[in-house]
C-alpha cells in the first residue's frame, strides 16, 4: 500500500448467478474509475482502482451508491460500506475465496430481498416541551431554580432521558406496525432530528405492499411525526458481521 | 437542534435509491466491511458521519436542553397535545419510574410548581425571543 494508485476499491460482492453487467457505469474518483469483476471462486467482487485521495465527498459517495444501485437491479449484492479498499487485488481475491462460504450463505439469505429505510422525524422542541410538561423529575428540577451549572446539567440530563424515551417509543411503535410486513428489522445509526432510523429487509414481491403499509403508518402519524421512506436499497443494514457492541444496545 | 422537515407531504416518496443525503448514514455506517480490508480516508468519513449524527450525550446537549426547558412558555399547557398519545406517558416509564397512584398526586402538585415557574419565566422571556420562532427555520 505504499503506492496509493495500486489500491483496489471494493463496491460489492455478488454470487455466481449475477450477470454483473458493468456497461455505462463508473466508480469513484475523478475521472471516474473503470469497474471490473474480480472472480474469486464461486463468488465475485465488483472492484475498481481506488483514487489516490479518497474522501467521503458527495461525488464519490454518490458514485459508490450508484454502482451498488446498478448492481441490485441485476441481482443480489452484498454492498460494501463506503471506503472499503483492499491493499492489492491478489490478497483481496484470496480473502474472498477464504470467506466464499460465508458470503454465499449471506447472498442466499438475502436473495430476492431488499432494504427499505424508514426514518421518523419529530420536532425536538416538541419532545422537550412534552417532557417538561409531563415528567415530574424535570418539573422538580426546573422548579428548584437551579443556579449552578451542575444543576443545569442535571436538569438537561433528565430532559435528555425523557426525550430519549419518547424517541424510543416512536421507534418501537413504528417497528410494531411494520415488522410484520418485513423479513427482518435493523436499527440505523442515530440521525439528527430523527426519532427513529429503521431499516426493514423486505422480499421483492412484498415491496409495493410494504411501501403502502409505510404510507398508511405515515398518514396515521402525520403531521407531528413525519415518516420518510427510502428504498428499495441494497441490504446495507443486513450484511454486517455483527460485533458484540452492535448486538448489545447501549444502556 | 432545530431540524424541521421542509416537506409538507406526510410521506416523502423517494425515487429508487433515494437522495444521497437520505441514505448517507447507511452508506457510511452500514454495509459489509471485512477485517482484512483497509478503510481509507477515515477523516473525511468521520466528519460527514458526525455531521449527520446526533450527539447523544454531552454536557453541551444537556445545557441546551436545560436552557430549552427553562425557556419554555408553559401557557401551552392549555393547548391540545400535538404528539400522538403513545409518545407520552413519559412519567410512567421515563426518567422517573413510579407507581401510577403516586404519579397522579405528583402531577397535580407540579401544576402549582409550573405556575410559579411560569411567573419566573415571563420575566426571562421578555429578554429572549420566543423559542418557537427558532424552530421554524431549520438548520440548513
Amino acid at each position: 500500500m505504499t503506492d496509493a494508485n495500486k489500491l483496489t476499491y471494493v463496491y460489492g460482492i455478488v454470487g455466481p448467478g449475477h450477470p454483473c453487467d458493468l456497461t455505462d457505469i463508473t466508480g469513484v474518483g475523478d475521472p471516474p474509475s473503470v469497474l471490473r469483476r474480480l472472480d474469486a471462486g464461486t463468488i465475485a467482487a465488483v472492484v475498481g482502482d481506488a483514487p489516490a485521495e479518497l474522501r467521503a465527498k458527495r461525488r464519490d459517495v454518490h458514485a459508490h451508491q450508484a454502482v451498488i444501485d446498478h448492481l441490485i437491479k441485476q441481482g443480489t449484492v452484498l454492498p460494501m460500506r463506503f471506503g472499503v479498499v483492499a491493499g492489492d487485488e491478489e490478497s483481496l481475491r484470496q480473502e474472498l475465496v477464504e470467506d466464499a462460504d460465508m458470503h454465499l450463505a449471506m447472498l442466499e439469505d438475502l436473495q430476492g430481498r431488499l432494504e427499505v429505510n424508514v426514518k421518523a422525524f419529530v420536532d425536538e422542541d416538541e419532545l422537550v416541551r412534552r417532557a417538561a410538561l409531563e415528567d415530574p423529575t424535570i418539573q422538580q428540577l426546573r422548579d428548584q431554580s437551579a443556579e449552578t451549572i451542575e444543576d443545569q446539567i442535571r436538569l438537561g440530563e433528565a430532559v435528555a432521558a425523557a426525550v430519549d424515551v419518547a424517541r424510543q417509543r416512536i421507534a418501537e411503535h413504528i417497528v410494531d406496525l411494520l415488522a410484520g410486513n418485513a423479513v427482518r428489522t435493523a436499527e440505523g445509526p442515530p440521525i439528527k432530528g430523527a426519532a427513529a432510523n429503521l431499516s426493514f429487509l423486505v422480499d421483492r414481491d412484498d415491496l409495493s405492499s410494504f411501501a403502502e403499509r409505510v404510507d398508511e403508518v405515515a398518514a396515521e402519524l402525520a403531521p407531528e411525526i413525519r415518516v420518510q421512506r427510502v428504498g428499495p436499497l441494497a441490504p446495507y443494514s443486513f450484511v454486517a458481521v455483527a460485533t458484540d457492541s452492535e448486538l448489545q444496545p447501549e444502556e | 437542534m432545530t431540524m424541521v422537515p421542509r416537506q409538507t407531504s406526510t410521506v416523502s416518496r423517494s425515487q429508487r435509491g433515494g437522495t444521497l443525503y437520505d441514505v448517507l448514514d447507511l452508506i457510511l455506517d452500514k454495509g459489509l466491511v471485512i477485517d482484512a480490508y483497509i478503510r481509507v480516508s477515515l477523516v473525511g468519513i468521520e466528519i460527514l458521519t458526525i455531521d449527520i449524527r446526533v450527539v447523544v450525550a454531552s454536557v453541551d446537549t444537556y445545557l441546551r436542553f436545560a436552557e430549552a426547558v427553562n425557556r419554555l412558555d408553559l401557557s401551552s399547557r392549555s393547548q391540545p397535545r400535538t404528539l400522538p398519545e403513545f409518545v407520552g406517558d413519559l412519567e410512567e416509564s421515563g426518567a422517573s419510574r413510579k407507581t401510577k397512584g403516586a404519579l397522579s398526586g405528583a402531577a397535580e402538585s407540579v401544576t402549582g410548581a409550573f405556575r410559579r415557574g411560569r411567573e419566573r419565566l415571563t420575566e426571562r422571556e421578555s429578554r429572549s425571543p420566543p423559542e418557537s420562532r427558532r424552530s421554524e427555520k431549520g438548520d440548513d
